[in-house]
């Protein structure tokens, strides 16, 4: 089959409407005279997929009934068994969509046969949701329906785009709708390296922004014309690999027309605890909440009231970030980089309590500047000592225990700290987010003291938990959902983005 | 039309028409605000094409992106800008190395910081015939033009040349250096 194309119904149309509807609905179709008082009548608005090139045919269409009110219906959409999973049902069903806007619906509903899943999917990659089931609604009682709503106005499409570090990734979601999500990854270019190199990064994304954009709509299924707006990582993260992302996002939101959303990377991250991704249950995060984000660059522990209008910086990392101390722990034990997996696999063996490696700001005295503030180099300068000290007397280092005993050290000062935040603030629900998810260990007892605590624990998906531009897209929705108006063109990129700001409004 | 783009050195963009007008022109000598400047400058000179569009029917054909030699960040900015803007578009892009844009003065040099110049050579037909190259400053000869701006126009009328003859487009930045023997100055936040 060739291309197809979209355009309005007309009295010509109703014989091969008539077949299709035939083909579609055989123990249930609607009358040929009941199909021309549909497409004629009032507030009516049918349109048909028809394939261009010679032999113009007629392979789908549907119908929705919008008068000028808050709410629109789906009348009828049917594609020939011939010319289905080409995109056909998605062209017209977002046709009738752009009228139902267009004649100011706030609501769009519609009926579906319970049993045609491919359907249901369609329609909630679209952002509809699930209504309620009817009972024989079809064929004469013998066949249920599912009522199905998409709520027009409160579900901005948006792209994410972020370069914030060694991650390239772009994000599509409608609303709290996770539609795509693809990363391409610099990381392998920095193994020989220890850690991640800024230059190297940078030249990636500039390579890996363009391709990782397409794959993202091609996944979602959808086209840039579809996006209601652009969102893009403006910090903090390295000052290098952000302007990549800004640059570009900035370019595409110029060049299509399209407001653009420069958003905090930290408020991401919590924001990837409201995606769901379609058809699955709601991962749902609410507020208030705290938020432990760990990763190769970060620590830090935040209380998020409100994503939006209030996320407050409890404390984070004085020196290096956990990941960076699981890479310098891993070159001490001559371990390979990333050190987070490596030193995960040593640890397996080992006996956590063989060393007493500190706990950094957990002490008493600790408590009025530092209560929820982090340090780990003196736990590595730590590990490095008891590992010189038993070299020069010629012992053999034993590896499994000091990557237990280091493992155990941090993961219990992260925990401790997050479920004393949680206590403190009598918050019952904690996130975790970034790349230290990726570690079992820490998930266990994470899900172990959570569950002695009485707090709600909440953990994404890696992929959404790591670097990604979903949880940059799905920020930029909940800043539309609110109302707050686009960043000016002239935004800069921010390092060093506080996350009491969620948003860059200005240069 | 043909859309030159280049953050070189500043931020150049132009917009040439078939006839060879320039309808838009901007420079900012700024060599550390290009990421700001850039939407601003394409969102002008985009709304100059389509009301050009919308009068004589001539559409936007191309981008042509200035790939270096550069300080690496701002350079970046504008390649990506270009590429992104030529996808937001659906038209194709074209990268040279920006000193073409500059033949006529036959020995240009780039300031590439850490007390170097990228160097190229040109013949008086234009054809680039040494460089871009890395040359201490102190080896710079004296008949050197020290570029403070690449010309956008320039950049532009290679477009129809390039749309042509494909197998010249440069599709990797002229870095110069390797991405490893950038030191890390200062520490940043941020993962």
């Amino acid at each position: 089959m060739s291309d197809f194309e979209i355009r309005e119904a007309n009295h010509f149309d109703l014989e091969p409407i008539v077949a299709i509807e035939l083909a579609s609905f055989p123990s249930d179709p609607w009358s040929a005279r009941a199909l021309e008082a549909e497409l004629l009548g009032p507030a009516r608005h049918y349109f048909v997929a028809e394939t261009t090139g010679e032999g113009k045919e007629v392979i789908g269409y549907a119908g929705v009934l919008a008068p000028d009110s808050a709410d629109a219906d789906v009348a009828t959409i049917a594609v020939d068994p011939l010319a289905r999973g080409k995109g056909v049902g998605l062209a017209l069903m977002q046709r009738l969509l752009e009228v139902a806007k267009a004649q100011n619906a706030l609501r769009v509903h519609l009926e579906v046969r319970l049993d045609n899943q491919v359907a249901q999917q369609l329609y909630r990659k679209l952002g509809f949701v699930d209504v309620r089931v009817r009972k024989g609604y079809y064929e004469g009682g013998k066949v249920d329906a599912l009522s199905m709503m998409l709520e027009m106005s409160r579900e901005p499409l948006v792209l994410g785009i972020e370069t914030s570090c060694d991650e390239t990734g772009v994000g599509i979601v409608r609303g709290r709708t996770l539609l795509a999500n693809e990363i391409a990854s610099s990381a392998p270019e920095h193994e020989r390296f220890g850690g991640v190199v800024p230059e190297i990064a940078a030249r990636a994304h500039l390579e890996a922004f363009e391709p990782t954009i397409k794959r993202a709509l091609e996944t979602a299924g959808v086209t840039l014309a579809d996006i209601d707006a652009i969102a893009v990582t403006a910090g903090p993260g390295l000052a290098g690999a952000l302007m990549v992302g800004v640059g570009a996002a900035k370019a595409l939101a110029a060049s299509t027309g399209k407001p653009i959303y420069g958003v905090n990377h930290l408020v991401g991250h919590v924001s990837a605890g409201l995606l769901n991704a379609v058809g699955e249950p709601a991962t749902n995060l609410q507020y208030p909440a705290i938020a432990l984000l760990v990763s190769g660059g970060h620590t830090e522990l935040l209380l998020v009231r409100d994503l939006v209008t209030d996320t407050e910086l409890l404390g984070q990392t004085l020196d290096d970030a956990a990941g960076e101390a699981f890479d310098k722990v891993a070159r001490l034990l001559d371990l390979p980089y990333p050190g987070g997996p490596h030193i995960d696999k040593a640890a397996a063996s080992g006996n956590p309590d063989a060393f007493n490696f500190p706990r950094a700001l957990t002490l008493p005295k600790d408590q009025a500047e530092h209560r929820f503030d982090f340090s780990f180099s003196g736990l590595k300068t730590a590990v490095w000592r008891t590992v010189q000290q038993l070299k020069q007397r010629g012992e053999e280092v034993p590896v499994a225990d000091i990557a237990a005993s280091f493992r155990a050290a941090v993961i219990d000062v992260l925990l401790t700290k997050a479920i004393d935040a949680c206590k403190h603030y009598e918050i019952p629900r904690l996130m975790l987010g970034g790349g230290v998810v990726a570690n079992a260990q820490l998930r266990d007892e994470a899900a172990r003291l959570c569950e002695a605590n009485g707090i709600e624990l909440l953990i994404p998906s890696l992929k959404l938990a790591t670097d990604n531009g979903a949880m940059i897209a799905a920020l930029g929705a909940e800043l539309i959902s609110a109302g707050l108006p686009a960043s000016a063109l002239t935004f800069a990129v921010d390092p060093i983005m506080p996350v009491s700001n969620p948003l860059s409004n200005n240069s | 039309m043909f859309l030159g783009i280049d953050t070189s050195i500043g931020t150049a963009l132009a917009l040439l028409s078939k006839g060879g007008e320039v309808l838009y022109e901007v420079q900012s000598s700024d060599t550390r605000a290009h990421a700001e400047v850039i939407g601003v400058f394409i969102e002008q000179a985009l709304e100059v094409a389509d009301s050009h569009t919308a009068s004589t029917g001539e559409n936007l054909r191309g981008v042509v992106i200035g790939m270096g030699p550069g300080p690496f960040t701002g350079l970046r900015i504008g390649i990506a800008a270009g590429r992104a803007l030529a996808f937001g578009r659906g038209i194709p892009y074209f990268g040279v190395c920006s000193h073409d844009a500059m033949a006529d003065l036959g020995k240009v040099g780039t300031d590439v910081r850490r007390r170097e110049h990228a160097v190229s050579h040109y013949d008086t037909s234009g054809v680039r015939i040494f460089g871009p190259t890395l040359i201490q400053n102190t080896e710079l000869a004296e008949d050197v033009h020290k570029l403070s701006e690449i010309s956008a126009i320039n950049l532009a009328r290679l477009g129809g040349y390039l749309a042509e003859n494909s197998e010249q487009n440069i599709l990797t930045p002229f870095y110069l250096r390797d991405a490893d023997a950038v030191p890390q100055l200062k520490k940043e936040g941020g993962a």
